[in-house]
């Protein structure tokens, strides 16, 4: 922009409203050789000037303090999205550079591996916080307890007391949407038929905004707790991994977690068929399948271990101290060092996945009788 | 995250300025809620950290107004792409005269808007009353809930402080005050 516009329109509004000094006037009459349009506002001064008082008027009607509030809602959501961004940025150079370590580490055949990743923040329990990905491919992070809402095209999504609702999102339009649970935190979230779905820790669910068709399919990664809205005229199936999990009004728990390409599913309520390659069973309530290698095996199930993690334990019931250790190293985002062979022991109990780590440690210290210890982010067993 | 004194500095600023940036924006992309929308947009932009803005005030407006024209006309530009809409639209051929023709408009709503804001309050409440919302002496005293003789007094009063500032404007309230 031309540095004189500002000073002219400084200059004809003096001249308009009669506050111009004589020697503003013959700067205005100088700048008039260059921009021969002033000429107007000098020959039609009343008409331009109710002209501007019109407008003035029109925009006083409204409350400038209520104009700065949105934009500053908006510079919020905006950071937000940065920093979500930024996130994943930072993630994929993290990831780069594990690549790369174990690149070195793979070809230098030194045995030693030093960590890469700088982790030197207190360790903290895990929290409520999402990262839901739209169709388009715009990410949004979801944490802290502010209600709003979220739009894609037509449709719009709620976000209140840490659960994102699709319950009375419009059905004339479809997207595809991703809600990731990172390590160190828990979700929930309400699909648009009114099922609710619980995500813990580094887990995620792939649903449609909207139901179509005969059926109503998901599919998850790492574990979630479903309680399924009944409607027997359409299905509802999840996907993991290469297995189905089909249910029609029921409740029941997955989770990949446990156990490298192994699949638990416990059923709460209802029943389910579990589906893998060519078979499937049926199971009832207080009953649970394993998938493992296409072969799947039902058992009595504690229906105790399904509902603990959503509602704020971890449950210790039946697990080894394998497992137990894995479900606490992702809840407190830490790494934990074996130094001696652990046994297939099972063990009982359970505590409250808002406690410190330091109260779980003297806990499993109780609980198994070895020496753990938390230092740093690295929580050791002897 | 912005400094709570950089924060305050850009309401200042968003104070001082936005109808007129938005008069300027609406003229450039002929509506008014897009107007507000790019206005808004360049206020969060501001408020993001990373943007530097000129201390002096002077130059921190000619700074808004590069940034809302700009802003405006990128999105003429991307309309055009999406919609061929400079066929139709013959705004995408702005000419620097219909600018500072723009700019003109903006800054004397700023400037107007600026030595109402700088009134006492008492004087702006009259002000607001009797020229905006065209109220009469006696229902500018029923709104205050004082008398007739109490509001023709601080009227007088709020009146010789705005006529220094804005006697023009003055004219057609005159009859309507004395």
């Amino acid at each position: 922009m031309e540095s004189n516009y500002l000073r002219i329109a400084q200059l004809i509004e003096r001249f308009l409203s009669d506050t111009i000094t004589a020697e503003e006037q013959q700067e205005l009459q100088q700048f008039e050789i260059s921009y021969p349009q002033i000429g107007v506002w000098l020959e039609n001064k009343e008409f331009r000037r109710d002209e501007i008082h019109a407008l003035l008027h029109a925009y006083m009607q409204e409350d400038i303090q209520l104009k700065w509030d949105s934009t500053r809602t908006k510079a919020r959501l905006h950071r937000k999205k940065q920093r979500t961004r930024r996130l994943l940025v930072a993630a994929s150079l993290v990831a780069v550079l594990c690549l790369g370590t174990w690149t070195a580490f793979h070809f230098s055949g030194d045995g030693k591996l030093t960590t890469v990743a700088l982790k030197n923040k207190t360790v903290v329990p895990g929290k409520q916080q999402a990262i839901l990905t739209l169709s388009n491919g715009e990410v949004i992070l979801l944490a802290g307890n502010d209600s709003t809402t979220i739009r894609e095209g037509g449709n719009l999504m709620k976000i209140a007391d840490n659960q994102l609702d699709y319950a009375t999102t419009s059905k004339d339009e479809v997207h595809l949407h991703k809600l990731s649970v990172p390590i160190g935190g828990t979700y929930r979230i309400q699909l648009n038929d009114g099922t609710i779905v619980w995500l813990n820790a580094d887990s995620e669910v792939e649903y449609p905004s909207v139901f179509t068709g005969d059926e109503r399919r998901v599919r998850i990664k790492g574990e979630a707790f479903f309680e399924v809205a009944k409607d027997p005229d359409k299905p509802f199936r999840v996907q993991v991994g290469e297995s189905t999990v089909e249910a029609v009004g029921t409740a029941f728990n997955i989770n990949t977690h446990l156990k490298e390409g192994q699949i638990k599913t416990i059923l709460t309520e209802g029943r389910i068929k579990v589906s893998v390659a060519d078979k499937s069973v049926l199971i009832d309530k207080g009953n649970a399948t394993l998938v493992e290698s296409r072969q799947i095996t039902v058992a009595k199930a504690d229906p105790e271990e399904a509902v603990a993690w959503k509602e704020g334990y971890f449950y210790f019931g039946g697990k080894d101290l394998r497992s137990i250790m894995s479900e606490i190293a992702r809840w407190y985002d830490i790494e934990v060092d074996y130094q001696r062979p652990l046994s297939d022991e099972k063990y009982q109990g359970g505590i409250k996945r808002t406690e410190s780590i330091q109260a779980v440690c003297a806990v499993l210290k109780g609980l198994t009788g070895l020496d753990i210890q938390i230092k740093n982010r690295t929580l050791t067993i002897k | 995250m912005p400094s709570n004194l950089k924060e305050n500095n850009i309401k200042a600023l968003f104070e001082q300025n936005y109808y007129g940036l938005v008069e300027l924006s609406c003229r450039l992309v002929g509506s008014m809620e897009t107007g507000e929308d790019l206005v808004q947009d360049v206020f969060v932009k501001l408020l993001d950290s990373n943007t530097f803005i000129p201390e002096d005030g002077q130059r921190a407006k000619s700074y808004l107004y590069a940034m809302v024209k700009n802003a405006s006309l990128s999105h003429l530009r991307k309309l055009k792409v999406i919609h061929n809409y400079g066929a139709m639209n013959p705004l995408t051929e702005l000419s620097d005269e219909d600018i500072l023709e723009n700019i003109i408009y903006a800054e004397s709503i700023n400037q107007l808007y600026a030595s109402i804001r700088n009134l006492p309050q008492a004087s702006q409440n009259i002000f607001n009353m009797a020229y905006l919302d065209e109220k009469s002496n006696l229902e500018v005293a029923e709104f205050y809930g004082i008398s007739i003789n109490t509001v023709k007094t601080q009227k007088r009063r709020a009146m010789s402080t705005i006529k220094k500032i804005l006697f023009p404007v003055l004219r057609s309230i005159k009859v309507l005050l004395f």
